[in-house]
């Protein structure tokens, strides 16, 4: 799961507002039409992905050199594979182990 | 040029009976047909000022009819034509009018692509729009329909049509929409606006409609530019209270609110930020209409 | 007069266009679906300049419906094609989401309804039950209906996404099990192409295309979307025509998928309507399932009305198109079968519809008025 490696989706493009000091910004998937709100962190994931495709590792570490020392690893941990669960359901971002977890997963989330 | 006004009852009635008239009403054409007299009162009433349109195209083709068979002697009813589709079940007969304006919503909301719509009141000083989004029950007409009285121009109380590569508002004046307590409301306070006949039992409950005042119509050419957002919220008791949300929130608010946020796609995304970025957006909440009026005279461009 | 069809056959005719007549056209095209078909027929011609403003607005707002649309039903294919090709299984995308995801000309200001998709018949088991673990939920129908669909008909029951809406039918045949002409699914999978980008994403091979296009059409029993479906294969035509032994494969596939009939009356009234050339085609018109000319000059009677814009249709016309759907539902179903079935529709479904306070018998559209306080 660590060499899990998430990519910004080929199959439709995404875009985002975002506003300063605020830490909810809007996400539009171009080809689907959906619509949500989504944290900063997400965004802060969708710019790393820009750049370049990404593990969970190069998340953590990347990410962590921003947040607050206050903040607990294990915290961030999951706060990252939350957005990227989130950003994967609405169809922003894919990773390249997909058909291993759904196939040992009973019931597949909806795409 | 002619307007409404310069037929008589009679040839109103002979015209929209026969072939129809074609009336313009903001930017678009309306090519209205019907033998229903009421509809007759309403154009006479309503649409004296708009002008008669003798050029043989029509953006929408309106039909309002009586529906045939036995049945209709017992529960008149009326059904509402879009060219040869019939959108929606047959109303009562006595509801023909606001059948016309709720009719004319759909085909504009539906159609017209060329705009960006939001389900929201827009009145202007001058070149400045206040745009009020209307969830239901938040007061919006009540608001549009006072402030259309103090000054403020209309340029719709429903739909504002908004041009994607400005954001600039075109003006569709009509007539207004309001219900329920809001009517006494208005006539305290407006004495001089021009009311229709009140309906009851609709499915908003009791409607009437408030012609445009002169002053819009005239200037119904003028697009103003989107200055002002604000969410009103009506709350019996309540003090005056301003808030600022956060754009996210705005901005998903104006999405539940966009008629066509879906058919635009990215241009509509695109659209919405930068009205949310361009424009001063507050929630408002009231329970004294004058109070509210005055505040909304404060604002300045 | 100018008419959609005339300007559909000569797009650069379009400059020489009253007012009038393009009030009739818009309205035409608006009742045939077709607003943003001829918006981007218009646009190809370069005629869009010479439009007048007034119905060049109407043009512009149905390209833009058809062309969400499009994104619409490509994002729509994607989602459903990732969920099944978990389980391995292949997906060939059907008509207009189909020439969507393959980029056809024939998708270009197409609007569109359900999305269709063929999954090999060991596969639909597996497939509903897969789609129904990922959102997809089967649509209120009665027990008489989920018997009609999955025994008689080649799909499962329509399937509606729980949170997008769409409608999903999932066949493993063009055609019902019970019909009189038999085309085999296996040799629609034999000849499929694969879509660029995508491993286990396939459309129809270039004969089949038109073939499947002309079997709805002309085996299906609504028409009000015929002049669409038309058009649809016109463009295919137009696109494929040029290639080596295109004319030959087409007659051969027919007849290799017992479908001449319906390729016979395709040919003839893209050419009778929208003016196709068709050339001769000698092993076609001497096959023994081709239809006779009594067959045609009957089948003219009720077409040549039937697939024009459904605007302004007189009374003698939607007889025809009653006839049309008597024709379309005989063509899936014998005769034995036939009857209880319009009956039990006409009659049952309408009391039970009554009966019943579901979402399904409430206008969408009144729904519009209420939700959006107009």
């Amino acid at each position: 799961m660590q060499d899990t490696v998430w990519f910004l989706s080929v199959f439709d493009t995404v875009h985002w507002v975002e506003w300063p000091d605020e830490n909810e910004s809007v996400l539009y998937m171009q080809r689907s039409g959906e619509t949500i709100v989504v944290s900063a962190l997400s965004i802060a994931i969708l710019e790393l992905l820009k750049a370049k495709p990404c593990n969970i590792v190069e998340f953590f570490s990347e990410l962590s050199q921003c947040m607050d020392e206050s903040v607990e690893e294990q915290a961030l941990m999951l706060a990252i594979r939350s957005n990227l669960t989130q950003l994967q359901q609405i169809g922003a971002i894919d990773n390249d182990t997909n058909f291993i977890t759904i196939h040992n997963s009973v019931v597949s989330p909806a795409v | 040029m002619t307007l409404i006004s310069s037929l008589s009852t009679t040839q109103l009635y002979r015209q929209l009976s026969n072939n129809g008239l074609t009336i313009e009403i903001g930017p678009f054409s309306i090519h209205a047909c019907s033998t229903i007299e009421s509809l007759t009162e309403h154009f006479k009433l309503m649409y004296s000022d708009y002008r008669v349109v003798t050029e043989p195209f029509a953006d929408f083709h309106i039909n309002l009819k009586r529906p045939n068979g036995f049945r209709h002697l017992l529960y008149p009813q009326v059904i509402f034509y879009s060219d040869i589709e019939k959108p929606f079940k047959p109303l009562p007969l006595n509801q023909t009018n606001p059948f016309f304006e709720w009719g004319l919503n759909w085909c504009i909301a539906t159609m017209a692509h060329q705009y960006l719509i939001i389900h929201a009141a827009v009145v202007a000083k001058g070149q400045n729009a206040l745009l009020l989004p209307g969830h239901p029950g938040a007061g919006k007409s009540t608001l549009c329909a006072a402030l259309i009285h103090r000054g403020w121009r209309l340029l719709s109380d429903e739909m504002a049509l908004i041009d994607p590569l400005t954001c600039s508002v075109t003006p569709v004046p009509r007539p207004v929409s309001i219900k329920n307590a809001s009517i006494d409301v208005i006539k305290g306070f407006a004495p001089e606006a021009v009311f229709g006949p009140v309906i009851k039992d609709t499915h908003k409950g009791t409607v009437t409609h408030i012609k445009a005042p002169e002053s819009s119509t005239q200037q119904k050419t003028d697009k103003a530019i989107i200055r002002w957002v604000v969410f009103p919220e009506y709350h019996s008791g309540s003090m005056l209270e301003i808030s600022r949300p956060n754009h996210a929130q705005v901005f998903m608010d104006l999405v539940g609110q966009t008629f066509n946020f879906g058919t635009l796609g990215l241009t509509a995304f695109q659209t919405l930020e930068n009205i949310v970025n361009q424009t001063d957006i507050m929630k408002f909440r009231y329970s004294v209409l004058e109070e509210a009026i005055d505040w909304f005279d404060t604002f300045q461009p | 007069m100018k008419t959609l069809i005339s300007l559909l056959i000569q797009p650069e005719k379009a400059a020489e266009c009253s007012l009038q007549e393009w009030d009739i056209i818009i309205r035409q095209a608006r009742a045939a679906g077709m607003l943003g078909a001829l918006y981007h027929t218009l646009k190809s011609a370069q005629v869009l300049n010479k439009i007048a403003k007034q119905p060049k607005c109407h043009l512009k707002a149905g390209g833009i419906m058809a062309d969400r649309h499009m994104d619409v039903a490509r994002s729509e294919i994607d989602k459903i094609y990732k969920t099944l090709e978990h389980a391995g299984i292949p997906v060939i995308a059907l008509k207009g989401a189909g020439y969507a995801v393959a980029q056809l000309t024939a998708c270009r200001g197409r609007v569109f309804g359900d999305i269709d998709i063929l999954v090999p018949r060991g596969a639909l088991e597996d497939a509903e039950k897969i789609l129904k673990h990922s959102g997809w939920l089967a649509t209120h129908h009665s027990d008489y209906d989920d018997q009609y669909y999955r025994r008689w008909m080649h799909e499962i029951p329509p399937l509606i996404h729980r949170s997008r809406l769409t409608i999903l039918d999932v066949h493993h045949n063009i055609l019902p099990l019970t019909a009189n002409l038999k085309p085999q699914a296996e040799a629609l999978w034999e000849c499929a192409v694969r879509i660029e980008g995508y491993d286990d994403l396939y459309r129809l091979s270039e004969p089949d295309l038109i073939l499947h296009s002309a079997t709805h059409l002309f085996q299906d029993s609504e028409y009000d979307r015929g002049l669409r479906d038309l058009f649809d294969i016109a463009r295919l035509i137009y696109q494929f025509q040029e290639q080596p032994g295109f004319w030959t494969d087409l007659c051969n596939r027919a007849d290799e998928l017992d479908l001449v009939p319906p390729l016979a009356y395709a040919l003839r009234y893209v050419n009778k309507i929208l003016a196709v050339q068709i050339p001769l085609l000698p092993t076609l018109i001497a096959h023994k399932k081709y239809p006779s000319e009594r067959k045609f000059k009957w089948m003219d009677k009720c077409f040549l009305n039937a697939l024009q814009p459904h605007h302004l249709l007189h009374y003698s016309e939607k007889f025809t198109n009653w006839l049309l759907y008597l024709r379309g539902h005989y063509l899936r179903m014998p005769a034995h079968l036939l009857i209880p079935h319009l009956l039990y529709k006409a009659t049952m479904a309408k009391w039970q519809s009554s009966a019943n306070s579901s979402a399904e018998t409430e206008n969408p559209l009144q729904d519009f008025l209420n939700q959006n306080n107009v």
